[in-house]
């Protein structure tokens, strides 16, 4: 439907009075003396001459110049023909950045995101005046590229720095920013452009229109959405590569593991929708070792970053236990493991530092250490809220899916010690210092946990000695649980490749600034934690970032490694609070405005009046 | 230096004609020519001019049957002894014939040298009919003044340069009717014979009227219509106001290239009415061109036409 937005600019039409007038004062008339206007007048009267074409060709000047205003009055009252935006006056335009969008179209070569740039440019390239766009991109997170803002060029920029970042996509914080923005500049509607690839369920109430664009979708793919290692007996490693494809008949493909750079292994795969190819190497564990895997097909894949993937495989080492030597229940009951390297004693001179700490003593508390359990220790932190006595006690409760105390029963455990809550003191106070109560007491906590982010330390308040749990069956078996939980947290017993989103590094210096570089070449300094740690570190790109540090370089590869990324999958509708949003496959129609065109028009009017005004009159 | 030589020898060229009007070269190629008049609007004198039937010279031309009244002089005896029944003879008459040249002064012929074209034309035909023995008279109306001046009638080579004269001393600029013109004219001439009218005919007066005047007098009209190039091939184009020198009258004509098709047919169409008006009027019509060749309009065209021989 056509449309103006100015529509004062038609008052400009009363120009034509003036303009008819003044064209018939300053007629241009060539003043020509001839002998005689007798055939002349014959001719004027012929009725040809006054026919309706004659006429109108006898003030074509008159008329060009007439159609020639008419074409600027219309310019000036901006014209359009209306498109779905029509009645929009502010929204926000969601694009979606994940790693999904990254897949090119088999025929065009585009990816998803240029596609959704492109419909998103077509609509800031035809904003009405007065109306203001927001440009927001979202993958795990949503970040705002611009505010509402009619500036077409900052829109355009926007949408030119919007970058694929290689992880999964999370919608619903992409609408919470919209939501957000609405309480500030309130909007009716709002555009969703992504190819479809997240949960369909959204806990999200929505409080504007949704306008879920999706985007067609690429052609097929395949990828590896996992890669881990495993520990196997005589010190090697299983190699476990998953592969997936949305292939709709098998594709063969290759897999090919490289070690330190070098290709050490290769599989034939035939690779087919819901058909996970998974693929063993096994490798010798005596070095570090770092790995790639890389799948390449025949036939189309439409997205590259799945296509790789690295892991950092670790010396199969035993595992460095540090037990007080005190503690003969716990030596007794691990020096029945094979696999384990028992400090002090039976392995050489001390270690720097040890994968897990079983001590009861205060002065071993600074052992540097992935994992521990303190007997009978309760933390610093914690004195406040709990204080120890005699008196006995039981397990009242205990978390029976805990890690820990898998597979154990502490009905009949009687501790000496008594760990007893302060007056109004209770467990949320020891949450909030961070532990965690893994298993109660009648008047305290009797094992709490606290996450260190590089491994966990267990306090086992009641001391072992004073009670009769080393005299329970369940004793080894948590001993068994104590050494699992080590062997993983030391990454002994498990290696999972990183997956680009966050990345958490441990064992640096603490308190030291590192260089963190991106895959990119962009370093940014962090500051490594009291415990040295860097947790959360953003890692948005498949790629090796390189962090760097007093202790030397530490180089880590992040993978794409996400099934939901890698089947291409979309949903067709979002499933919102008591409402379902339709995804369209139909891009909006973007308004079209007539100004130019018709401005255009008016001046190849206006220069071809001039040009038939000035053409040689009269006599040619 | 060249130049000078030129223009000097064209001046002593022009000092050696014996009029502007006509160079001494077409002048003696005229003096073997003579006006074939179709019709025998001649006067009683005796003249050169050779009638078809009825004369009286000692030329014998044919027979007709006797009839009350005629000169019984002329009756051929012999024949009458022979058949018993009179029969008159009669000889072809030397006629001497009128030559009438009417020429238009009005505004509009100043154009283009359509007047000084009439003029030449006036002067060769007239030199045609002094030199053939006729009465010849000149006629000029529409002049500067408005007047109608009178020339003859004369006759001989004497009168020759006084007919260059009376010419070359016309000046155009009147604005009247054409048949006023004639009318007045009329009104001193007597005497059969041919009018040649020279004009571009382009008036709002009544042509069929004027035709009728030089009719009524005994003058058979041979009607030349001098056009100059600009209104016989007229090349307008945009948006013009045409003003006519006569009236000063204007006419606004818009994309006047686009009506220039329609002009040539009414162009086309007014000779044709002419040449229907001469004609019903046993006359003759011709359309010359300002910037014909003179030497074409008189050796060639006028030839051909059977207007001179």
């Amino acid at each position: 439907m056509m449309g103006f937005h100015a529509l004062w600019g038609a008052a400009l039409a009363g120009l034509a009075v003036p303009l008819i007038v003044l064209y018939f004062l300053k007629l241009k008339r060539t003043r020509l003396d001839v002998p005689s206007l007798v055939l002349w007048r014959q001719v004027i009267d012929d009725a040809r001459v006054n026919s309706p074409f004659q006429r109108f060709k006898r003030n074509l000047l008159l008329l060009l110049q007439l159609a020639g205003l008419a074409g600027l009055v219309l310019a000036l009252m901006q014209p359009f023909i209306g498109g779905d935006d029509d009645r929009i006056e502010r929204m926000p335009i969601l694009v979606d950045c994940s790693a999904s969008m990254a897949a090119r179209d088999e025929t065009t070569g585009k990816t998803r995101l240029e596609l959704a740039k492109e419909r998103a440019r077509s609509l800031v390239d035809s904003l009405r005046p007065g109306a203001e766009l927001a440009i927001v991109s979202f993958a795990m997170s949503a970040s705002r590229m611009t505010g509402f803002t009619s500036d077409r060029r900052d829109l355009s920029d926007a949408l030119e720095r919007m970058e694929i970042q290689d992880v999964g996509s999370d919608v619903e914080s992409a609408l919470r920013m919209a939501e957000a923005m609405a309480r500030r500049e309130p909007f009716d509607s709002v555009l969703l452009l992504s190819d479809g690839n997240f949960p369909a369920d959204v806990e999200f109430d929505l409080p504007f229109k949704l306008d879920y664009q999706r985007l067609p979708p690429a052609g097929q793919n395949a990828g590896i959405t996992s890669f881990n290692a495993l520990r196997a007996p005589g010190g090697t490693w299983n190699v476990f590569c998953r592969m997936e494809s949305t292939a709709d008949s098998a594709v063969p493909g290759t897999v090919k593991l490289y070690c330190d750079g070098e290709l050490v292994q290769r599989e034939d795969v035939a690779l087919q929708r819901d058909a996970t190819q998974r693929v063993v190497f096994s490798l010798a564990g005596d070095t570090a070792k770092r790995l790639r895997a890389e799948l390449s097909v025949d036939g189309y894949d439409s997205l590259a970053t799945d296509d790789a993937a690295h892991l950092d495989l670790p010396l199969a080492r035993p595992l460095r236990v540090w037990v007080s030597p005190g503690l003969t229940a716990v030596r007794h009951a691990l020096s029945a493991m094979s696999g384990l390297a028992i400090y002090p004693g039976d392995v050489g001179a001390d270690a720097s530092s040890y994968d897990l700490v079983v001590t009861d003593k205060r002065t071993e508390l600074d052992l540097r250490t992935t994992s521990a359990l303190y007997i009978g220790l309760v933390p610093d932190a914690v004195k406040a809220h709990v204080a120890l006595s005699e008196g006995g006690s039981r397990a009242i409760d205990w978390q029976r899916d805990s890690a820990l105390l898998r597979h154990m029963e502490l009905t009949d455990v009687v501790f000496v010690d008594t760990p007893t809550f302060a007056p109004g003191s209770g467990v949320a106070d020891l949450e909030a210092l961070g532990f965690m109560t893994i298993v109660d007491g009648a008047s305290g906590p009797v094992v709490l946990t606290e996450d260190r982010g590089a491994g966990t330390a267990v306090y086992l308040l009641c001391h072992t000695d004073r009670s009769t749990l080393p005299y329970r069956v369940g004793f080894p078996v948590m001993m068994r649980n104590l050494v699992e939980i080590a062997y993983h947290e030391a990454n002994l017993a498990e290696v999972e490749s990183l997956k680009t989103g966050t990345l958490s590094l441990h064992d640096l210096t603490p308190g030291v600034a590192h260089a963190f570089t991106t895959p990119s070449g962009h370093t940014r300094e962090l500051k490594a934690s009291a415990v040295g740690s860097l947790v959360g570190m953003s890692a948005p790109v498949v790629g090796e970032y390189t962090l760097t540090g007093p202790g030397g370089t530490r180089m880590v590869a992040a993978s794409l490694l996400d099934p939901e990324e890698t089947s291409l999958a979309y949903a067709q509708e979002l499933l919102l609070h008591e409402l379902t949003v339709e995804a369209s496959l139909t891009p909006l129609r973007p308004e079209r405005p007539l100004s130019g065109s018709i401005a255009l028009a008016a001046f190849c009017v206006l220069l071809g009046e001039w040009w038939l005004f000035n053409r040689r009159p009269g006599v040619s | 230096v060249s130049g000078a030589l030129d223009q000097q020898a064209a001046e002593s060229q022009r000092a050696a004609q014996l009029t502007p009007l006509l160079p001494n070269d077409v002048l003696s190629r005229l003096e073997r020519l003579r006006l074939s008049a179709s019709k025998r609007f001649v006067a009683k004198a005796h003249g050169e001019h050779v009638s078809g039937r009825g004369g009286t010279s000692v030329e014998f031309s044919d027979y007709r049957d006797y009839a009350a009244g005629d000169d019984m002089r002329f009756v051929d005896w012999n024949i009458f002894a022979r058949l018993n029944r009179p029969y008159l003879k009669l000889f072809q008459r030397e006629e001497e014939m009128n030559v009438v040249v009417l020429v238009d002064a009005s505004s509009s012929m100043l154009f283009e040298g359509k007047l000084d074209r009439a003029k030449e034309l006036a002067a060769g035909l007239g030199v045609v009919g002094l030199l053939g023995a006729e009465r010849v008279s000149l006629g000029v109306f529409n002049a500067k003044n408005g007047a109608v001046s009178k020339l003859g009638p004369c006759t001989g080579r004497a009168n020759m340069l006084k007919l260059f004269r009376f010419l070359e001393g016309v000046e155009g600029g009147g604005d009247a009717p054409v048949e006023h013109g004639i009318e007045r004219f009329l009104r001193q001439h007597t005497g059969r014979g041919v009018a040649v009218l020279l004009s571009d005919f382009l008036t709002y007066g009544d042509l069929k009227r004027a035709m009728n005047l030089l009719f009524g007098s005994g003058l058979e009209v041979y009607a030349v219509q001098i056009l100059g190039p600009e209104e016989r091939d007229p090349t307008l184009a945009g948006d013009v106001r045409l003003v006519d020198t006569e009236t000063g009258d204007t006419l606004d004509v818009s994309s006047a290239s686009d009506l220039l098709d329609i002009y040539q047919e009414y162009r086309a169409g007014f000779q044709s009415r002419l040449e229907s008006l001469a004609r019903a009027r046993g006359g003759l019509f011709a359309s010359v061109g300002s910037d014909d060749s003179l030497r074409w309009i008189l050796f060639d065209l006028f030839r051909r036409k059977g207007w001179l021989s």
